[in-house]
């Protein structure tokens, strides 16, 4: 499905605009324009027409349409790394995203290792995990990581891809510039198996029975 | 004509099996220790019930089976093929119910690439298992590299002149000491000392990094035995990339050399002789291919340009190349990586490096320096007789320990064996591309299994068809145990069939 998106990539930035909301606003921006009634249902112009009419320019309509959609394809293209992408997405088109700012979300594994000023954070998205470069104050929230015993935090990261991080010796990794928590993070209920500890009482049994037979024949 | 084996033959073969399982249920009490440390209450409830299963069976065949017999050649080889069979099959049962594997056959797979040190894997939710299974998946890399039997001889077994045979049949040919429970106990002197020592320079070096003090030392102690024996497990599904350090990473190329050492070289720097280390023919060969295919690696990699900077591209180059070339399988690229950003040349270089291994009567696998440097030697020595006098005497040395005469004996065994790894690289190749894989990729993945390696580009995951899995576990197997004693069990299963 393809998703329009409105907003402006400084917004989305500087974290004035989650991605999400953005692309949300600009769906529902374009639903109202494609189909030329606002939310009233009411007849409205598009906004490029508008503007041009205003000016008192003579360009006919359908070139008013064609410049609004080239700056929204254009649009589509420069703000579709605001979508969260999956790990696979990112390691196999490594190429294509390198050097550019990426959403990327899953859940942080393992330590937060402290770094000077900043951190390494490992954010696993059921697929594979990723290597998160952020400066420490970013990171103050992490509560949770992931472990035998916990569930860690689920954040949303964006940042700059680095396919051969130069920084760091190579390495993929992104560089964060914002995260949010999605998911805070639990420690994990974890009851005994009772069918495991009555398979092992059953097995204790059969095996007190062989020694029992081995010493009588003894 | 072939004769069908006797009852006595089975009976033997099933006493010392039963033995060696015996000797394994005592090494499952370790991740209970782990698991009642962590409080993980049902890891530990996994590892009793497979400790129960294990000492059923091993009571059940030492009693059935009892002889006072001892082994002779064949019994002993037929002894440790299956040994590491039921090993798998035992090893496998606590990995399994811990749900992180999504068949038993997966299960098997790790265990088999664990006692194997190759280090594949097809575990899912790394990230969330827990320390006791985690440990028992490393320290079945540690029992593997130093081999199972000879967890049993050095611990369990009193001395019997079987002892040797089975010693032999587990790929280890050269006794370090005259008594071979010594050179059993001495492999694990030496190897326990280095697990000290190492545990505690990754430790320091986790803290370092920022980990926690438990963690850290926790995770030290198990790449230690994954990185000594060659292994390539690591505890976190991100591999060596987990920890984004340098510190890592050197101290982990130093272990993972190490490991590839000769254990008899070992024994020499220990004494004192650290002359033997730049005479060595094995030392020399090592350093030799090491730069070869480096050279190799890199020129491909320079061809892209993923790593502008020189330094980047060493760094990446040459551990991936290290840990390849060592058979241990740490990677810091992920395996994707190896067919998106790598060309074929530079892939060709690590396949080359997979392909060699490293030095014998160590814990890699594949086809061995020694055998590189007394192939080199004999080609050699062929060249000479071509180009001078007829007259000429031409006589070939090499050293190894002491200075050796190049007989046509050994360059026909190292041939053979040589030989046996290239029909299996070969076989699993065959396989891959059977199932529908791209040629470099099966070659990669087979050589990577065969070799004991554990690098993947990504063939290697727990959708792959059953029949590559099997063919992985095989080539793991045969791998390890350098084909004699693979080659005994065919014959002996042929024989129960056809012998008369």
């Amino acid at each position: 499905m393809i998703k329009f998106v409105t907003v402006q990539r400084s917004e989305v930035n500087q974290g004035v605009i989650p991605a999400q909301a953005g692309i949300q606003r600009g769906y529902d921006r374009m639903d109202a324009r494609f189909h030329g009634h606002d939310k009233n249902g009411r007849r409205e112009l598009p906004e490029a027409e508008l503007l041009l009419k205003f000016r008192g320019h003579r360009f006919k309509p359908q070139i008013a349409q064609i410049v609004v959609l080239s700056i929204l394809y254009f649009l589509f293209f420069t703000l579709s790394y605001a979508q969260p992408l999956s790990s696979t997405e990112l390691i196999n088109n490594a190429k294509t995203y390198d050097g550019k700012i990426v959403v990327y979300e899953g859940e942080v594994i393992g330590d937060v290792m402290r770094r000077a000023d900043y951190v390494w954070i490992n954010l696993h998205d059921g697929k594979n995990a990723l290597g998160i470069w952020l400066h420490k104050d970013l990171a103050k929230g992490i509560l949770f990581t992931g472990s035998y015993k916990t569930k860690g935090d689920w954040l949303e990261v964006q940042g700059s891809l680095q396919r051969a991080c130069k920084q760091h010796g190579g390495d993929l990794d992104i560089h964060a510039q914002t995260i949010k928590k999605i998911r805070s993070g639990r420690l994990l209920q974890i009851n005994l198996n009772l069918a495991k500890r009555n398979l092992a009482i059953f097995l204790l049994g059969v095996l007190c029975l062989i020694l029992f037979c081995q010493s009588i024949k003894a | 004509m072939i004769f069908r084996p006797r009852l006595q033959d089975l009976k033997i073969i099933g006493f010392y099996l039963g033995k060696i399982i015996l000797g394994l249920v005592f090494t499952m009490a370790l991740p209970i220790l782990i698991g009642l440390i962590f409080g993980e209450l049902n890891p530990v409830l996994d590892f009793l019930i497979s400790i129960e299963i294990a000492l059923i069976f091993g009571l059940i065949l030492t009693r059935l089976c009892f002889t006072e017999h001892d082994l002779n050649w064949m019994q002993g080889m037929i002894v440790v093929s299956l040994s590491w069979i039921i090993a798998m099959i035992l090893g496998a049962i606590p990995l399994y119910l811990s749900g992180h594997w999504v068949s038993y056959l997966d299960a098997c797979f790790d265990a088999m690439s664990g006692f194997a040190t190759t280090g594949l894997a097809l575990v899912q939710n790394l990230d969330h298992l827990s320390y006791a299974h985690n440990f028992w998946r490393h320290l079945i890399m540690f029992i593997g590299g130093q081999g199972i039997v000879i967890v049993a001889l050095s611990f369990f077994v009193r001395g019997f002149s079987g002892a040797f045979k089975m010693y032999v049949g587990e790929a280890r040919d050269e006794k370090i000491l005259p008594n071979v429970i010594h050179t059993a106990r001495f492999i694990w002197l030496v190897s326990i000392i280095y697990l000290i020592l190492g545990t505690l320079a990754l430790g320091i070096a986790g803290l370092l990094d920022g980990m926690k003090p438990l963690n850290a030392f926790f995770h030290g102690a198990c790449l230690f035995m994954a990185a000594f024996d060659t292994g390539g497990f690591t505890p976190q599904s991100q591999n060596m990339l987990y920890y984004h350090s340098l510190s890592f990473e050197i101290i982990t190329a130093v272990i993972m050399i190490l490991g590839a050492i000769n254990f008899r070289l070992h024994y020499y720097i220990w004494t004192g002789n650290r002359k033997e280390i730049f005479k060595n023919v094995e030392t020399v060969t090592f350093f030799i291919t090491i730069i070869i295919t480096f050279c190799i690696t890199a020129a491909g990699l320079s061809q892209l340009g993923v790593y502008p900077q020189a330094l980047t591209l060493f760094r990446k180059g040459f551990y991936q190349l290290v840990s390849s070339h060592t058979g241990t399988g740490y990677q810091t690229i992920y395996p994707a990586q190896f067919m998106n950003d790598w060309n074929p040349l530079s892939m060709t270089g690590i396949i080359y490096a997979m392909a060699l291994g490293g030095a014998v009567c160590s814990t890699t696998g594949a086809i061995k320096m020694l055998r590189i440097g007394i192939i080199f030697k004999a080609l050699k020595e062929d060249l000479k007789r071509i180009m001078f006098s007829e007259r000429a005497v031409i006589i070939e040395k090499f050293h190894h320990i002491k200075e050796v005469f190049l007989e046509d004996k050994s360059v026909r065994a190292a041939l053979l064996i040589t030989l046996c790894y290239l029909v299996l690289y070969a076989f699993g190749t065959l396989m891959g591309i059977f199932y529908g894989y791209p040629f470099l990729e099966s070659l990669f993945e087979s050589a990577s299994a065969a070799a004991n390696v554990g690098l993947s580009c990504g063939v290697t995951n727990t959708a792959m068809p059953v029949g590559l899995k099997f063919t992985y576990i095989f080539q793991m197997w045969a791998g390890r145990l350098e084909f004699m004693s693979v080659f005994i069990l065919l014959g002996f299963l042929v024989a129960i069939i056809k012998g008369k």
